[in-house]
This record gives C-alpha cells, structure tokens and sequence, in this order.
C-alpha cells in the first residue's frame, strides 16, 4: 500500500502563492497527497528553518521546493544567498524564478489571449519584472490583482513552457 | 492620494497630533490607545459637512467629550487637514490645499465660539514651456460669515490677487453657519496670467476633475479639492449579522458602512460584465473556497445574496455564510467598488482566519493605488504581511495623551529586536512596539 504523501512548497509572498496553489498544485496532484504552498519572506528564519529540518528529517513520504526569485545576477548566487539566510535548505531544493512570478503569470497568456487582452504578444517573458508587469496590466483592470486572477483563469500552461526559460526547467526538472 | 497630512489640537485623546499619511495607513495600537479617536477626526470633519456643526459636537458626545478630558477649555480646539490633489492649468496650478478650523471653548458651561476657519491654497505659476514663474499661497478665510480673501507667501514673480482671483466671484457671505469646509468651488480667473505671457498663445491642460473652462471667456472655475469630503468618508465597520438579517429593498447604492446593503450592492455591480469579472476575480482570491455569487430577488421585491462554494453545485443563501466570509466579501467592494477616494476600514480582519490575512493585506496595498485606505486593527498577522512602511503605532504617553509614530519598525530599539529576528508582529502583540 502507497504511503501518504505529502509536497509542501515555501513560496516568497501571497502572489507567488496565488500562482502555485492555482497552476502548480494541481500539477503535483498525481503524485501527492497533501500538497501545501507557504510563505517565507514574512516568517522568521528560524520558524522556516525548522519547517524544512522537519520536513526533511528522514521522512521519506514528505519533501519541499523552495521558491524564490532572481535577486541576484545569476542561479547560482541566488541560491548562495537562500543557504546562507536558511541552512536547512538542501540546494537542490531550491528553485529560482527569473526574473520574478509577475513573469511566470504573463507567460500563461497565449497570442488569442493577449489580443483579447489587449497586450502586447510577448515572445517570452524571462526579463519581465514586477514593475514591467504593472507597465503591461491593462488600464481596465485597474487592480494587479484582478488581473492575475484573469490570467489564470484561462492558463495556457503549454505557452507559458514555451514562453518562460524558468518555468520550463521548473516543469521538466520535475517530470510534470 | 487624498489626504497627507493630518494635525489636531485638544481633540479627545490627542493633545497635540501630527501626522503624514500615505496611500495605505495601517493604524496599530493597544485597546483604548486612540484608533478610534483618530478616526474620529475624519467622523467629525465629515458630519459637519453633512449635518453641520452643532450636529457634528453632538454627535461625538458633545464638547465635553469632544475635547481632551484632561486639557478641557483651557486650551483651543483645532483640526487642520492638508489635501495633495493637484489640479489646475499649466499657468496656474493648485497643488496643496490646506484647511484648518479651531473653536475656542467658554469657561464653564458648553458654549463655544468659531475662532478659525482658513482655507490655504498654494499654488504655482508657469510660462509657456511649463518653467515655473512664480508662487504663492491664496488664503480664504471667515470671520464670522464674512469671507475674506488674501495672498499669503509668495515669490516676488507671482503675479497680484487681482490676477488669481477676483473677488467679484467669491461670495461675500457665508450662508448662516456654515464653514469654508462645505464650500465647493471659488472661481479663479486666467487673464493676469495670460497678459503676463507675453504673446505666445498659452496652452491649456484642463483637468476635467476639478476645472470647467469657457474659452474664450477664460474664466474657469476651480473646485476646492475636498472630493474626498465631497463623496463622503466612509467609516466601514461590517456587521455580519446585520448583513444577514437585513432585507435591502429601497436602499442607497453605495456600500453602507455596516454591510446591510451588501446584497443589493453586488447585485449592482455583477450587472456589468466587467463588474462581475473584477469582484468575482477579487473575491475568489481572497476567500479561494468561494465560485460564485448571485444576488436573487424574492417574491416581497427584497435581495438575497448567495454564494456557491466549490464543494457543492448549490447555492448558499446569506444567513448559511460564515461571518469571516460576509465581511471579507464586504471588504472587497469597500476597497474596490466605492466611488469615494478615502476609505477607513476598522478592523476588516474580525473572523478571518490568519492565512487569508497575507492576501487581505496585499489587496489592501492593490487597492490603495486608486483610493487612499486607512485601516485599524488588532491584528499581529496583519502587522506581519504589511509593508514596514504603511504601519502607524498608536500609543498613550504616562498622562494619557495619544501619539502617533509613524514606520515604527524605523525606530532604533525596534530595530535591534528586528536584526535578532523576533518579528515585527511579536514585538507588537507583545507590546514592545511602543518602548
């Protein structure tokens, strides 16, 4: 008999969360479950620390991505950056987002999308920023929110593999 | 923004305020530290708006319990509230308006006179390419019904008062017992400044909001920018159980600062399709269990909202909707659908469960890029997911005077809590914020 499994996901904020818990999980849903999205960047390193020591302390039916975005120049030293804030962290583990999720969400739209939307057709999305986003956002949304919401309401995952280096290697390294 | 800055004199808990605010303001403090005396401020400017300003003391208590217990009236009482909108023309434009109002209290007894009541409006001049020529302020005030209308400070290049205004448009008079606060708009005149142009032919860059032009009488009227006065302040304290218990028939369209019209409110708004979009699109973020809502009108011409959650096909009527889930719908049309462009929400945390704060919070931040937002609350977790800089710490100093710090987390012996990793909402609930 299959042993219960669980995936828990620490994710930088509420928007990182929104996009996980809504193109992600369903993605692990096979696999897991119980499939958790967290937040870190407003907990204490040691509250963190310790849900990843637990988490990874022989328990074979449990494991964790850790998420993050591209704060520094390259891969590497973001997730230099991640080990030194949070020991625990099995560098393997982590998973950097370039640049930023707002550049993950843009990339879910596909050309009739767009058009519909309004925006601007996107070969891809590696460089988008959060403020390049905001820049992009249609005036009739008026809401960064709303808009997200719209974007994954009608999520093309195949374009966004196409469109975003990032989330493509996310997809592939995980055999989804 | 509507409002940057905020100061009081001899105003219930406050012996002397004085504070800036931004887009959003998170306001923080312990149980009877004077969140609520803050926020009356903006209850009491509004009512004497709305109802004047006998109405307005009595509303609040009366003066006894307008002033400050402590300092009583020893002491004038006195607001003044600094509105950023900027509008105009490129000759001439407003960019601060500032109005303050003090009453001077009798010895004994309720008595009170009307001590001031000014209306500053600085403002800025330029030439053809936009270089600023000159500066100044325009002061209106009111002595007892009587207006009067003078240049404050000025450059030595701004033209004369002849030129901004003339005082054949503002009214001599005030209407019997009413303040500059009510007043909409003064009408300034342009052709001082065009003959100081030279002969360039000037252009104009009217903003719609606040200016009405007739070229080529060149002649415009300039509001006052108090529309966040104008439309109201809401004060939203949602009341679940009012929301369910109440039958909106004949109610007004805005959101009523309890709730109770709540059903007929999103019926109003899910009747456009790009209104249905954005607070289904809203809601669901926030409450991720929710799909859909609907507003059904019964037999009796009365709204029921219903909601459907993502377990079931059926739809739940009002009544059957946990109160976390009524006030976070609530929440969603006060910051997102209210016509207004200054909201205060009190507590908009009550009954909602700490994960769904960080998404509160972050829709409090989206929000806030179109309408200024002042929120109170208890909340450690909305301490936690808010930006640093949005937090205003309310305390009570050893006499009982309330005090407002602005970014407490700035503060050194904050800081050093904050470097050995105790949270910023630790420190709060634990009330360290204030030492």
């Amino acid at each position: 008999m299959r042993m219960y499994s669980r995936l828990f996901i620490f994710v930088e904020g509420s928007t990182d969360r929104e996009f996980f818990e809504k193109i992600v999980v369903p993605m692990f849903q096979e696999r897991y479950d119980y499939v958790k999205v967290e937040e870190w960047a407003q907990e204490r390193k040691d509250k963190i620390n310790s849900y990843i020591k637990t988490i990874g302390s022989g328990n074979r039916n449990a494991n964790y991505i850790f998420v993050t975005d591209m704060d520094k120049p390259c891969v590497s030293a973001q997730k230099e950056t991640i080990k030194k804030r949070y020991k625990n962290v099995d560098e393997s583990k982590i998973l950097v987002v370039c640049k930023e999720i707002e550049s993950w969400y843009l990339a879910l739209l596909n050309d009739d999308r767009c058009e519909e939307l309004g925006i601007s057709r996107l070969h891809t999305t590696d460089d988008v920023t959060k403020e390049r986003f905001q820049e992009l956002t249609p005036k009739k949304f008026g809401s960064e929110v709303d808009f997200m919401r719209e974007i994954l309401r009608t999520a093309d995952i195949e374009t966004a593999k196409r469109k975003n280096k990032s989330f493509r290697y996310f997809v592939k390294e995980y055999g989804l | 923004m509507a409002i940057k800055r905020i100061e009081a004199k001899n105003f219930k808990s406050f012996k002397k305020l004085g504070v800036n605010l931004g887009d959003l303001n998170i306001l923080i403090g312990a149980n009877a530290s004077g969140k609520s005396n803050f926020v009356d401020i903006f209850r009491f400017l509004r009512d004497i708006k709305s109802s004047g300003l006998e109405n307005a003391i009595s509303l609040q208590g009366g003066v006894e319990y307008l002033r400050n217990l402590n300092v009583g009236s020893s002491e004038e009482l006195s607001l003044e509230v600094v509105f950023d909108h900027v509008f105009g023309i490129n000759t001439i434009r407003i960019h601060e308006t500032i109005y303050k109002f003090a009453i001077k209290f009798e010895d004994t007894g309720s008595g009170f006179k009307v001590v001031e009541d000014r209306l500053t409006q600085k403002f800025s001049m330029s030439g053809l390419r936009k270089e600023i020529t000159g500066s100044g302020e325009i002061i209106f005030s009111n002595v007892d019904g009587k207006i009067g209308v003078t240049l404050g400070k000025h450059s030595e290049s701004a033209i004369g008062l002849d030129g901004i205004i003339s005082s054949f448009f503002v009214p001599e008079n005030l209407p019997h017992g009413a303040f500059l606060l009510l007043e909409a708009s003064f009408p300034y005149i342009l052709q001082t400044p065009l003959n100081n142009m030279g002969n360039g032919i000037p252009i104009y860059d009217f903003d719609s909001r606040f200016a009405k032009a007739s070229f080529p009488d060149i002649l415009q009227i300039l509001q006052i920018p108090l529309d966040s006065m104008d439309n109201g302040i809401p004060i939203y304290d949602f009341e679940s159980r009012i929301v369910k218990n109440s039958i909106p028939k004949r109610v007004k369209a805005e959101l009523e600062e309890n709730g109770s019209n709540l059903a007929v409110v999103v019926k109003n708004i899910m009747e456009s399709e790009d209104g249905k979009r954005k607070l289904l699109n809203l809601v669901t973020y926030l409450l991720d269990f929710v799909v859909d809502l609907q507003v059904e009108q019964r037999m009796d011409k009365s709204f029921l909202l219903k909601l459907r959650e993502r377990y079931s096909e059926k739809y739940l009527p009002v009544d059957l909707i946990s109160d976390g889930t009524i006030d976070m719908i609530a929440l969603t049309v006060a910051l997102y659908f209210g016509k207004e462009s200054l909201a205060i929400i009190e507590e908009p945390d009550r009954g909602v469960h700490p994960h769904l704060i960080s998404r509160a919070v972050h829709m409090m931040e989206d929000a806030s890029s179109n309408k200024q937002i002042i929120v109170t609350t208890h909340s450690p977790e909305v301490v936690k997911y808010a930006n640093l800089d949005n937090l205003l710490l309310i305390s009570r100093d050893k006499d009982g005077f309330s005090s407002i710090t602005p970014r407490p987390a700035e503060k050194e012996t904050v800081k050093i809590f904050l470097e050995n990793e105790i949270g910023i909402e630790e420190l709060y609930a634990d009330s360290l914020l204030e030492m």
